[in-house]
């Protein structure tokens, strides 16, 4: 055969590439005229890629089936493989590596895995999870660039003209530690078009394994496959040979199931020790072996495609270095020329011929000049040719980031217990949170929904103390939530929703007391909430109202305002003295008694002790909060100092208080029985009587309280209501 | 150990030199704003440690110091725990504004209170826990374990808050500080101010575990 082109660099490119003798005329349209003129390597090809890279890729490989695995916390070494049930039978279309070392390979039916390993679980395409592992990858996507396109089923196409170039790969590498923490091993590729990206994202793993140039020159020019083949094959058994014949043909494809089918994803490296080679390489392979004897050997092809399957769980562990990979403008040719011609996806006619003549990579098929493949192959070659040369280029469909942060999935098996159930919500809340940071946005709430095999929900809401998009903190609020909960059945499936807020942007106050850690002071409150219940923990504060022990709980201030002029002040006048004693006259008292218009504070003057009641601050003080009018306004006697002061002692309450007996002199307690205290009386006051909402029967009240001394020590409050005596509290 | 250990307190030295992270060093006190109590206590209470306040009297003031607490940490724009074992805190005897910054924990029964406690002490928010075991039953105190305390103790080590426990008599082994409320209001107390009433807060000094300085 005499060479054409000699274009002195590349000896395997001398060759002239002949027809075939046996070479059937399959296609009208196609010409079989042989031989081709090669033309100089270089030249045209990829001439037309000067730009620097501006296309990414992110793949995942066996996305089905990682799709399904990632939301099971199965260990890792357990055997799985993936049904497709569409098939009559159903066969197995990927499983891992744990499957495959036990013998299962793909195209086998679900009772010959099980024959070949008793402990596989056969697991079928889930919708909902590769919605969800979808949604994980497109997040993972848009933090790279906003320009993205859904290409295939784990395939992810970005534009990154917009970002610095210094910045594309350690964005790539970013959204790859994303999508390894959502579950999902992946690898990237960044090359001028998106085809080319794409195949570096598929294949670059492989060739960086080789850990060579891409300009390393082929073992045995012309026949880098057959030699590669020949060796793996003679270092194989033959009952392994033999074994493997069976994988790939036959398997049917739907759906998303069959990832990475619609594109090829084979290629066998000229001196790579472990190629990766897939199903669309299986049958090309097969196609080879048969027609070319060059390529021959055909079984342990299939049994090399298999033994070196991409393994996405061992991606997760690779060298970080091994799931990048940048074609730049010089070094696309390098890339692309080993890799197998079925990486191009030709058609079967094409694949025919193509073979026939011995082309076996696409650097064989873009050597021989493009003008001449379209004048014997059509349109079909000279699109072929532009695909193996990694030229084409298209815009690309853009999709829009998501509006809504909501995720929702079902599960294979019923969730009996917390662990699993904390293992799918993490999944969850990671993308959740990874598109909210997307889209600078925070989660102010979330909403939980459990979906109950008794075809019941369980609802929870969630409003976060301080809006975020931490996915730990997003977590631990759930988990302390269901640390706690019971539900009467098991849990079918989950729903999530994070309502998007604004980040806070707000300088705290000077004054103010801010919480240190808002989420952990929430999950402090609701881990109390679930000791002692959610009603009895809080900030108090005061009714408006004259009730005694009128107090609710409320949740507490995120920022605790600062103090008012009033709220410390030292009740020292002067630094000299006290202030008045009669800071609050009963005038004073009765005025602001008077201003809440229901209640009723009078003084027994038949009273032995002739004392001064004691006023209680807590509701004579109050402001108008209480709707007290402000004491301040009250009119001070002359000569005084009205300042807010508190008498007295404050209050131990008994809750509920104590029932007493109780001795009287005339109307005066002189001996007190309780279960609690017990003693004659030393020194009392009262009756102090209270009364209010006399206008609702149900809420009305009125009382007559007595503040008495025990012989034995301690102060107390004697209540009488119409059940009878009672010790009220201790003045403590 | 080279060295021969003859006295506690060459011990104490030979663990604070072979670790020092672990040796206490000198921390910060929150004062409670009675001068006749932080003279006597060195500033105010620990933070970072128990202490335990032994309310050994009727109306012997143990609200009225958790009052004056409050009014400390509320200048100090602090927040403060109450972890109440039987739901005795009465918030109208207090003003409004001086509550803004409490956590009422209204617990039932000790043992709660205790897991309550054991909860709070490890939230980096508060400047101050309370506990009021004044109205447990001793025999309920008596039967919890003394590491619990220990754990407690722990717990706060490395936190910048106080923790105060109201008890009926001693109980809190651990604790760094003990105090003992012993004499009781007089009935005439009901007519002073109650700034009065906290200034005449005079407890005794049970127990003060110095503390080595770094």
């Amino acid at each position: 055969m005499t060479p054409l082109f000699d274009d002195g660099a590349d000896a395997s490119a001398e060759q002239t590439v002949a027809e075939p003798a046996g070479n059937n005329a399959s296609s009208r349209r196609t010409s079989k005229k042989s031989p081709v003129r090669r033309r100089p390597r270089g030249v045209g090809c990829l001439s037309s890629i000067l730009f620097s890279p501006m296309f990414a890729v992110l793949h995942i490989e066996d996305f089905s089936l990682q799709a399904v695995l990632r939301v099971e916390p199965d260990p890792v070494e357990q055997p799985f493989a993936l049904i497709d049930e569409t098939s009559r039978p159903p066969l197995v279309i990927a499983c891992t590596p744990a499957a495959r070392a036990a013998g299962v390979e793909r195209g086998q039916t679900g009772p010959q895995a099980m024959a070949r390993c008793a402990e596989i679980s056969l697991r079928t395409a889930r919708p909902d999870a590769e919605t969800e592992a979808r949604a994980s990858l497109l997040a993972a996507a848009f933090s790279v660039s906003p320009q993205i396109e859904y290409t295939a089923p784990g395939v992810c196409t970005m534009q990154v003209a917009g970002l610095a170039e210094e910045r594309r790969e350690p964005a790539l590498r970013a959204a790859l530690a994303q999508l390894r923490q959502l579950g999902l091993a992946a690898t990237a590729g960044l090359a001028a078009t998106p085809l080319l990206a794409l195949y570096a994202a598929r294949h670059g793993r492989t060739r960086l394994r080789e850990q060579k140039p891409f300009t390393l020159k082929s073992e045995g020019a012309g026949r880098p496959l057959a030699g590669a083949m020949e060796a793996r094959a003679s270092s194989r058994p033959a009952s392994s040979r033999g074994s493997a014949t069976s994988s790939a043909p036959g398997v049917r494809r739907n759906g998303s199931a069959n990832v990475g089918c619609e594109l090829a994803r084979a290629f066998v490296a000229a001196e790579d020790p472990d190629p990766v080679i897939s199903r669309h390489a299986d049958s090309s392979c097969q196609m080879f072996g048969t027609k070319n004897p060059r390529l021959g050997e055909d079984a342990a092809r299939d049994q090399i495609c298999e033994d070196t399957k991409t393994d996405f769980r061992a991606l997760a562990e690779q060298p970080r270095d091994q799931e990048y990979l940048c074609v730049k403008p010089n070094e696309a040719y390098s890339f692309l020329k080993n890799l197998p011609l079925s990486v191009a996806e030709p058609p079967a006619e094409i694949a025919e011929i193509l073979a026939g003549w011995g082309v076996r990579t696409l650097g064989e098929l873009t050597a021989l000049a493009k003008a001449d493949v379209t004048q014997r192959l059509g349109p079909a070659g000279l699109a072929l040719w532009e695909r193996a040369a990694g030229e084409v280029t298209r815009p690309l469909r853009m999709i829009s980031p998501p509006q809504t942060f909501t995720a929702e999935m079902t599960v294979e098996h019923e969730i009996e217990t917390l662990e699993p159930l904390l293992f799918l919500l993490r999944r969850l809340i990671d993308r959740l949170a990874l598109e909210l940071r997307n889209a600078g946005f925070v989660a102010g709430e979330m909403m939980l929904r459990l979906m109950l095999s008794d075809e019941t929900v369980y609802t929870r809401e969630f409003r976060l103390p301080e809006p975020t998009a931490r996915e730990e903190i997003l977590f631990r609020v759930l988990h302390t939530h269901l640390e706690t909960l019971h539900t009467a059945t098991t849990v079918q499936g989950v729903s999530l929703e994070c309502r998007p807020v604004r980040p806070l942007a707000r300088q705290q106050g000077l004054f103010e007391s801010a919480l240190r850690d808002p989420h952990g002071f929430a999950e402090t409150l609701g881990r109390v909430a679930t000791v002692i219940g959610a009603d009895r923990v809080g900030t108090p504060g005061l009714e408006n109202t004259h009730r005694p022990d009128a107090v609710v709980l409320t949740a507490p201030a995120a920022v605790v305002p600062p103090l008012t002029e009033g709220g410390l002040r030292v009740h020292v006048r002067d630094g000299a003295g006290p202030i008045c004693r009669s800071g609050f006259t009963p005038r004073c008292a009765a005025s602001a008694a008077g201003a809440e218009g229901g209640a009723d504070l009078r003084r027994d003057e038949s009273s032995s002790t002739g004392r001064q009641p004691a006023l209680e601050g807590g509701w004579l003080e109050s402001d108008s909060n209480r709707g007290v009018k402000p004491l301040l306004q009250c009119q001070p006697a002359e000569d005084e100092i009205f300042e807010p002061v508190f008498r007295g002692l404050p209050l131990r309450r008994y809750r509920p208080p104590i029932p007493a007996t109780v001795e009287l002199s005339g109307q005066v307690p002189t001996f007190v029985w309780t279960s609690l205290v017990t003693g004659a009386v030393r020194a009392q006051s009262g009756p102090w009587r209270g009364s209010g909402d006399w206008w609702d029967a149900s809420r009305r009240w009125a009382r007559e309280e007595w503040d008495v001394e025990l012989e034995s020590g301690g102060v107390y409050r004697l209540l009488l209501v119409p059940e009878g005596w009672f010790v009220e509290g201790e003045y403590d | 150990m080279s060295v021969p250990v003859t006295k506690l307190s060459s011990l104490r030295q030979l663990l604070a030199e072979r670790y020092p992270q672990a040796a206490p060093t000198e921390a910060c006190v929150l004062a409670t704003g009675l001068p006749a109590i932080d003279e006597r206590i060195g500033g105010g209470l620990p933070c970072g440690a128990l202490t335990e306040i032994v309310c050994a009297a009727p109306s012997c003031g143990s609200q009225l110091l958790l009052g004056e607490l409050l009014r400390a940490t509320r200048h100090a724009h602090g927040r403060v725990a109450l972890i109440d074992s039987h739901d005795s805190f009465d918030p109208q005897s207090w003003p409004e504004e001086w509550l803004a910054h409490l956590v009422w924990a209204r617990c039932r029964d000790t043992t709660t209170t205790l897991q309550v406690a054991d909860i709070i002490a490890r939230d980096a928010n508060f400047q101050l826990v309370v506990v009021d075991l004044r109205q447990a039953a001793s025999v309920e105190l008596r039967r919890t374990p003394a590491p619990f305390w220990y754990r407690l103790q722990r717990a706060i080590e490395t936190a910048n808050l106080a923790l105060v426990v109201f008890t009926p008599h001693a109980t809190v082994s651990s604790a760094r500080l003990r105090l003992q409320l012993n004499r009781p209001h007089a009935f005439a107390a009901l007519d002073e101010p109650r700034s009065w009433n906290a200034l005449e807060l005079t407890p005794a000094v049970q127990r003060q575990r110095l503390v080595a300085s770094a």
